[in-house]
């Protein structure tokens, strides 16, 4: 049976009548990077904060850890902003939070810790002359101190500059592998969660949408190919022989394994104009906004349709 | 619990307005006694220079010294308000810095969050009163005598000083923590607890005496026995020399309900609230 960390029961969250999340049913395996995708608003900092428990599900259900008795240490979490006492240094800071999580505040241990996320040079620094990176970093580093088992991580790279941004995907990677530390992260940088997430869970409004691993990313990705051409009549006729094609805003997307010159020649014969072609080359992202494109086309067509939504 | 109390004295340790203020409410007494001592001697020096008194400046004189007394009688408010404004200080960070969260994820329990606050809370202003009466005990009760008090009148007077005392910061303290906990915004945790305990006990009694007065009730009705129930009024024994212990039991009594009821009021908005 499979190791669940995180499985939850069609978790609801109202606020004054208006549904922010909409019975929202994930199940997350041990040692699973799993990226939660949406743009503001989707819900996602909402869900997230249910599951650290600061926020109470108006309806639904949740279980961590496979129900297992939870100790303080084994959940760590940052939540849209870095929760750290401003007017400690970066070492107290640590060594609070091992305060409250009961675990002996070892100099060593802790300014290892501090280097893991680049601010060895900064121990004795009060944290509210700190930059906004490298307060994020030490929240980071908080979370980090109690090796927990399970991180959740809301847009945990925010405020951070690219080396930052870099530095802290190989501190998750390497939890993940070493440790094996189960993550859920939130983030609007597409390109960035889709390196290092090994799955997805697409949200829009409240919703999850869509549940895609990275592999089926990068299968649906590798064979798609989109076009800008100057007849899509002509095109979606010629093409459809080598598989599923969609039209989204004039362009036409291919879902087949063929080459791009095959392609061309096809087209060629039929007389059509390409004007650009290409190979996806951001999965995720194109896979997240086709996904929205197609979700929010399906309800105005319902809703012209005069069905309900 | 005890990791968060831990986790909060750690705070307490490294703050520096806690140390700053326990040091000024020690400082409260010898102010307070310097301050006396000169502002006499500087009213005698410039009322009996030279000839005798007349009955006008004698009365300017009186006047005066009791204002100038009642004036100096607020310094021993320093000693609730100071840990007041320590307690909600450091504990409402960390709301404003959100590391309340950091105690939720560490799977500890609303209420032992909540409890470990009230006793942090407490704990700050059972050390500055401490600081108070050892300050008064040790410095200024041998330089300025106790009067004419016996010394089991003496005795007497220090527990039940020390006891009023303590209840009555442990009510200001419950004010904080009802604050802190119901509306969980700095400001409002720091400035409606001040606000309760300098003006309510004078609301309080302006009320009664309106209410009395339009009623026409007699008697000692606006006396310091019929205060008894307000917290703060009676945060201090006026005369030492007349203490009566049923009037002390029933001073505490009413300090005790009031903090229970405010210490558990914060409690239940806090319990099921969405937190930031």
């Amino acid at each position: 049976m499979a190791d669940i960390m995180i499985v939850t029961h069609n978790l609801t969250k109202q606020y004054n009548g208006k549904t922010v999340v909409n019975s929202v049913n994930l199940e997350i395996e041990r040692g699973a990077i799993v990226g939660l995708v949406g743009q503001n608003g989707a819900g996602k900092t909402t869900l997230i904060r249910m599951l650290t428990g600061l926020v109470q599900p108006t309806s639904g259900s949740f279980s961590l850890l496979n129900g297992a008795v939870r100790r303080d240490n084994d959940v760590a979490a940052i939540v849209e902003r870095p929760s750290i006492y401003t007017n400690l240094s970066a070492m107290d800071n640590l060594i609070a939070q091992c305060q409250l999580l009961g675990i002996t505040a070892d100099k060593e241990y802790l300014a290892k810790t501090l280097a893991l996320v680049g601010l060895e040079d900064a121990p004795k620094k009060p944290a509210k002359n700190f930059s906004l990176g490298m307060k994020q970093r030490l929240a980071i580093a908080m979370t980090l101190v109690g090796r927990p088992q399970l991180l959740l991580l809301d847009e945990p790279t925010n405020g951070l500059d690219p080396q930052g941004i870099f530095d802290m995907r190989e501190v998750f990677v390497n939890l993940n592998r070493e440790l094996g530390v189960t993550i859920l992260v939130s983030s609007h940088i597409l390109s960035e969660l889709g390196k290092f997430a090994t799955e997805f869970y697409i949200m829009d409004k409240g919703k999850i949408l869509e549940r895609v691993t990275a592999e089926q990313l990068r299968e649906v990705a590798s064979k798609r190919v989109r076009l800008k051409v100057d007849d899509v009549d002509k095109t979606t006729e010629a093409l459809k022989q080598y598989g599923k094609i969609t039209v989204t805003d004039g362009d036409v997307d291919l879902y087949a394994d063929v080459p791009i010159t095959q392609i061309m020649l096809t087209l060629a014969k039929e007389g059509v104009n390409v004007l650009s072609i290409q190979q996806t080359a951001d999965e995720l992202e194109e896979y997240y906004i086709n996904l929205i494109k197609r979700e929010r086309q399906a309800k105005i067509e319902l809703s012209k349709g005069g069905k309900p939504l | 619990m005890i990791n968060v109390l831990r986790l909060e004295f750690f705070r307490l340790k490294k703050s520096k307005l806690f140390w700053i203020l326990l040091g000024v409410t020690a400082l409260l007494p010898v102010i307070s006694a310097l301050a006396t001592t000169l502002i006499l001697s500087v009213i005698d020096a410039i009322t009996s220079s030279g000839s005798e008194m007349s009955g006008a400046l004698e009365q300017f004189r009186s006047a005066v010294t009791t204002s100038i007394m009642s004036s100096l009688g607020m310094i021993g408010y320093g000693a609730t308000l100071l840990p007041l404004i320590t307690a909600s200080v450091v504990l409402s960070k960390e709301f404003a810095d959100g590391t309340m969260r950091n105690a939720i994820l560490a799977n500890k329990k609303r209420s032992e969050l909540y409890f470990a606050y009230v006793t942090v809370a407490f704990t700050v202003g059972a050390a500055y009163m401490s600081a108070f009466m050892m300050t008064s005990l040790i410095i200024i009760a041998p330089i300025y005598g106790f009067g004419d008090l016996t010394a089991g009148q003496i005795v007497s007077a220090i527990f039940c000083s020390l006891a009023l005392g303590l209840l009555s910061i442990a009510f200001a303290q419950s004010c904080v923590c009802m604050f802190l906990f119901a509306v969980r915004k700095q400001w409002a945790t720091i400035l409606f607890p001040i606000l309760i305990t300098l003006l309510v006990p004078d609301i309080m009694q302006t009320a009664i005496i309106l209410i009395t007065t339009i009623l026409g009730f007699q008697g000692d009705t606006l006396s310091y026995t019929a205060m008894s129930w307000i917290p703060f009024y009676n945060a201090s024994l006026f005369n030492a020399g007349a203490i009566d212990g049923a009037l002390v039991g029933k001073i505490a009594l009413y300090d005790l309900l009031f903090t229970a009821v405010f210490t558990v009021s914060g409690y239940f908005t806090f319990e099921k609230a969405d937190l930031k």
